[in-house]
């Protein structure tokens, strides 16, 4: 298929006064890609607009090159979602939610229930197959959300915080199966607020704030957008005016707060020539300690979203 | 169609599991508890003319639109509620086919209680309306099979309608009770029952066409809510019956496309 997995154009959606997602213009071809962003950011109302489930109040959704609306049911051949909510279909055994939702997809009899045994399969979850969903944790549960979701191996699989509640074993399991998914030239899109989840699985990232497109790319890209953006040390000690007043005379900072009498926060677009500086000033012992930011995924967010989102 | 018998299934099974079926038989046997003081302390109760004066009306005027009301809103609002509607509705298949097999399996669920409705007070007035001799006892038997034969079809043929008006409701609506009981209990039952020319814009009225033709009633034994004095014909009341079920699921099929799940 030569078309965009997912392409957005504007897409915009209000709740009311709410602004859930504004303007997103976003293409992704294939391969995994994280959508990143703190709770309320925009993943959840981006996943239903995708899916159908809600209409867009400005702007539009292409799968595969097919425009979806609510009630538009074709690209479902080639989508498999697994929503953030949990279940709710607690009274059913696992196997017969799956085969419910295999029937409904239009398989019959033997098929489906050999879709079912197959997805079960590729998530660990066949032992539990005849475990009604209400005596199964969180975590097995998110699992047969999966499951679900690649009853029909679609080409595109969106899965909203699919690692929620799992247990390491189960994490890792669902890790390997989203990697297995983007080998094969399939398209994942995988939505998370945890963000060494996402950075353990892809360096493809689609970062959201407060419904508006943060950042896309590459996680180096990413870090090198962000390259002309402040950097920040957080000295502790004593005499700490003096050091600010001189570094202040030097124009070494971009800004600089005081926390008590004993913390400053240091803010430079150079933080090799700060820490230079810092050893010299600091060199009569008056600095105890010294941290700076680091690079790290969770760094590059907060950075991008000027620490307030988390 | 494979899916729409699916989701039936699974409507029901969730209607009818574990303790849910007990505020319909609650509701549908309420009558009964009248109908057997009635019979116990009532003098020279006729039980025949006790069934058809008493248990027809008020099974139509209290059982139908509370029975059907209990069963088939829940199936559609928990799955609305909870945000669950959308496993059905991101499968590749047009809405309007869940929601059939939703409709269906509410419908089907509906059934039981009306079955109780209908037989455990009949069983008690059977029990004491004994005839002298064998030629007038099967007589009799006849016309309690036709009355409550005629009573269990008239419930379950109007449940199709009112549980179709309950599903357009839930998927129309945040609101679906309040409208349900507007639609089934205000419009239907007691704007349906208003002497005049409007009643035939009612529900109710072509309930009666059925009632008064397959379980015989023409008068109502407390005399609230009297029976309309020119029920519409079987066939005109059944196309009455399927004109607002057919509309009621068309529209609802519309709705779903509207409604965002959030």
């Amino acid at each position: 298929m030569s078309a965009p997995a997912i392409k957005t154009v504007g897409l915009s959606r209000w709740y009311g006064e709410v602004q859930g997602l504004a303007g997103l213009d976003v293409t992704i071809q294939h391969g995994v890609v994280g959508l990143l962003g703190p709770n309320g950011s925009g993943k959840s109302t981006l996943m239903r607009l995708l899916t159908g489930q809600i209409h867009a109040s400005r702007g539009y959704v292409e799968i595969f090159g097919e425009r979806m609306t609510p009630g538009h049911f074709k690209s479902f051949r080639v989508l498999g979602h697994a929503p953030g909510e949990d279940i709710h279909f607690e009274n059913e055994r696992a196997c017969d939610f799956l085969l419910l939702l295999a029937k409904l997809g239009g398989e019959s009899g033997a098929s489906a229930r050999d879709r079912v045994d197959k997805a079960l399969d590729r998530i660990g979850m066949t032992p539990k197959a005849n475990v009604r969903l209400r005596e199964m944790s969180k975590g097995m549960r998110q699992r047969i959300k999966v499951a679900q979701a690649i009853l029909f191996e679609p080409p595109l699989l969106l899965l909203d915080e699919p690692l929620n509640g799992m247990d390491p074993p189960s994490r890792r399991q669902t890790l390997d199966l989203v990697r297995e998914y983007s080998n094969t030239e399939r398209t994942v899109l995988l939505a998370s607020h945890v963000l060494h989840e996402v950075d353990a699985i892809t360096d493809h990232l689609i970062m959201l704030h407060h419904g508006r497109l943060l950042a896309e790319g590459q996680l180096s890209d990413i870090r090198n957008l962000i390259e002309q953006k402040p950097r920040r040390a957080t000295i502790r000690g004593k005499g700490l005016t003096q050091i600010a007043a001189k570094l202040l005379s030097e124009d070494r900072l971009s800004g600089l707060t005081m926390e008590g009498d004993d913390c400053l926060h240091l803010d430079t677009r150079d933080l090799t020539k700060l820490l230079l500086e810092l050893q010299q000033v600091g060199a009569d012992g008056q600095i105890e300690t010294l941290e700076t930011d680091d690079q790290k995924l969770d760094a590059v967010y907060d950075m991008l979203v000027g620490g307030s989102a988390r | 169609m494979n899916g729409v018998m699916t989701v039936t299934a699974f409507a029901w099974r969730q209607r009818v599991r574990g303790l849910r079926l007990l505020a319909p038989l609650a509701i549908a046997l309420l009558p009964s508890l009248v109908l057997l003081l009635g019979l116990t302390f009532g003098h020279n109760p006729d039980p025949l003319n006790l069934y058809r004066r008493f248990l027809v009306p008020v099974s139509l005027y209290f059982v139908l639109p509370f029975v059907t009301m209990f069963v088939m809103l829940p199936v559609l609002q928990e799955l609305y509620s909870k945000g669950a509607i959308g496993y059905f509705f991101t499968r590749p298949v047009p809405r309007w086919q869940p929601l059939l097999g939703l409709f269906l399996g509410g419908w089907l669920a509906t059934i039981p209680a009306f079955l109780a409705a209908v037989l455990v007070p009949a069983a008690m007035c059977m029990a004491v309306d004994q005839a002298a001799d064998t030629e007038t006892m099967t007589n009799l038997t006849e016309v309690w099979m036709q009355t409550v034969g005629g009573l269990f079809g008239v419930l379950v043929l109007a449940s199709l309608a009112y549980g179709a008006l309950c599903l357009l409701f839930g998927v129309w609506s945040k609101k679906p009770i309040l409208w349900s009981f507007f639609a089934l209990f205000i419009w239907g039952v007691l704007f349906g029952t208003l002497p005049g020319d409007g009643q035939m814009w009612s529900l109710h009225y072509y309930l009666f066409g059925l009632a008064r033709e397959w379980c015989g009633i023409t008068e109502i034994w407390t005399g609230m809510f009297p029976p309309v004095e020119n029920p519409p014909t079987v066939f005109v009341s059944l196309m009455g019956l399927g004109l607002v079920m057919t509309v009621s699921l068309l529209l609802a099929a519309f709705a779903a496309r509207q409604r965002d799940i959030l």
